[in-house]
């Protein structure tokens, strides 16, 4: 198992477009606080560190589920598109073992890009205003470990989709609606079946919205832990179903 | 240790849009090159792709190096290399980079294996140049290196001269040929260049719509591929009624072109032209052939497919 954890670890320190979207995420990261600084008129409060990493946490929902989509077409279909996937299919590995790497990995990469942006916007923001006292640790880390649970959430249900769909493109395309829509659709529906209102309700889709708020219960804070678990676990066990059963061409 | 490398047994594999294997039956014994020779959609890369554990089969079974359960073929497929349909590397990386990441992937300990894999296809002078900038013939050579990677037993390659120029061609079929004696790789081999497959193979196996016709060894073959006397002349009916009558046999074909292919005689080739000539015959041209690989596949596939 080790042996393939770590040809797909190499493959994503070479893969681009994990190196462009780290690189892009972590410029915008470094530019928008300092714009946030040089934008502020005198006489108006200023922004504080904890007012501002609400905000980035809360834009970084959408941060998370693209680039969650990005990678995930470029990094897996991709592989089928270049026939790459043949050679790994071939290679002597089981299939389940070949899947819990490549979802184990591309996992940690999407987290990496999730990461980016909360990371080091506040980082610069501190920095640039010198206002750390205003952002209590055990909320930083919260917000960092949700921040980590619900990009393995997402990227549980990418990775299944540009497994089944093989095609980079079409998997982008498809998840990108797919993570667009899901909010209106589950809403909607749930609307007419209660059930699926419910489902909504412990879904990674609704819960990533409540990464930035600062005060929770403690049925909150258990809910928003178990809820992108269950969903990694729910999703990466159909995965290994769906590529156990693929034929790969 | 098991005499044959792979066999299937009554190997089927059905599409919704038909069948793709019937009930095949192939084995291709341990030190052999194998040439698998079938038209497009004969069924070769489908067999190829079970064989290699990218596709699943319908009935049926296969077994490599003796080994038929589950979880002992996905072991051996350790065993063995392949190139199926086009060598599969990563577009954005460069020639180490792909031997790296596939020697990760198979868990071959020694860092070292990735330059001389590399210098087995002459491929060590490529540095930073990425793959996707590879001319065709330096990706397949560099699905070669990825193949031999970890000392495999069983080379499994799918069109292998594909976008090779003619000196590609021949290094190749002297690579593989020393590859198998030297190191006794097997060799599984599709192509539809069946002339470089003749200087190749060993063994064939002939299938058709799904149907494995035939398996036979290079000696078989060569005894079954007739030799002929190929005779052109000014009159082709009067040479047969010489043939008929001056020499008494009907051991041969007209062909649609005016020649004629005469299968007796072959040890007295002189007799003959002595007899055409002495009947007033202009011979334009007259000589001893043998029927090809390509001739034999075709008519054992019954002539040229629409």
């Amino acid at each position: 198992m080790s042996n393939v954890i770590r040809a797909e670890w190499f493959k994503l320190r070479k893969d681009l477009s994990f190196r462009t979207l780290f690189l892009c995420i972590a410029a915008a990261a470094i530019v928008y606080p300092l714009l946030i600084i040089m934008d502020h008129t005198a006489g108006e409060p200023e922004i504080t560190s904890l007012a501002f990493m609400q905000n980035v946490l809360a834009g970084n929902a959408y941060v998370l589920k693209f680039s969650a989509a990005l990678l995930a077409g470029f990094f897996i279909s991709s592989e089928y598109s270049t026939g790459v996937m043949k050679c790994i299919a071939s290679s002597g590995n089981s299939r389940i073992r070949l899947f819990i790497a490549k979802l184990l990995v591309f996992t940690v990469g999407a987290v990496m890009l999730a990461l980016v942006l909360p990371v080091v916007s506040t980082a610069v923001m501190v920095i640039a205003s010198g206002d750390a006292g205003s952002l209590p640790l055990p909320f930083v880390l919260r917000a960092l470990g949700f921040t980590v649970l619900y990009a393995a959430g997402f990227a549980g249900i990418a990775a299944l989709f540009s497994t089944l769909l093989t095609d980079s493109g079409k998997s982008i395309g498809f998840l990108f609606i797919l993570f667009l829509l899901a909010d209106s659709l589950f809403a909607g529906a749930g609307g007419y079946i209660p059930f699926i209102g419910t489902l909504y309700d412990y879904s990674v889709f609704k819960l990533v919205n409540n990464v930035p708020i600062l005060e929770r219960s403690s049925g909150q804070l258990t809910a928003m832990t178990v809820v992108p678990v269950v969903w990694f676990l729910m999703f990466g066990a159909l995965g290994i179903l769906a590529f156990r059963k693929k034929e790969i061409k | 240790m098991s005499e044959y490398v792979l066999r299937t047994t009554d190997l089927t594999k059905t599409f919704k849009n038909g069948i793709a294997l019937d009930k095949v039956n192939l084995s291709i014994k341990r030190g052999s090159i194998y040439g698998f020779i079938g038209q497009n959609g004969a069924g070769k890369s489908t067999l190829i792709r079970i064989a290699a554990g990218l596709a699943f089969p319908t009935e049926g079974a296969v077994e490599l190096f003796g080994y038929s359960g589950p979880a002992e073929t996905i072991e051996a497929r350790k065993r063995i290399g392949s190139i199926i349909e086009s060598p599969a590397l990563f577009p954005q990386m460069t020639a180490e980079e792909n031997v790296e990441a596939n020697r990760l992937l198979r868990g071959i300990p020694g860092k070292d294996i990735v330059k001389r894999s590399l210098e087995w296809v002459g491929l060590e002078e490529t540095g930073r140049k990425k793959a996707k900038n590879f001319s065709l013939g330096m990706k397949q050579r560099l699905g070669l290196a990825i193949a031999l990677l970890g000392d495999p037993e069983f080379l499994i390659l799918d069109e292998p001269t594909n976008g090779l120029d003619p000196m590609g061609v021949v290094e190749m079929r002297e690579l593989l040929k020393r590859l198998n004696q030297e190191r006794r790789i097997t060799i599984l081999i599709s192509s539809h260049i069946l002339s470089e497959l003749h200087l190749l193979a060993t063994h064939y196996g002939i299938i058709h719509r799904g149907v494995l016709l035939e398996e036979l060894t290079a000696k078989e073959l060569q005894e079954k591929c007739r030799q002929f006397i190929h005779i052109k002349v000014n009159d082709p009916a009067a040479a047969a009624s010489v043939l008929q009558n001056r020499l008494d046999t009907t051991e041969f074909e007209v062909m649609p072109d005016g020649s004629i292919q005469l299968y007796d005689h072959l040890e007295h080739p002189g007799r003959v032209s002595t007899a055409l000539a002495a009947s007033g015959l202009e011979i334009e041209q007259f000589m001893p052939k043998g029927e090809d690989l390509e001739t034999f596949f075709t008519k054992r596939i019954g002539g040229v497919q629409p």
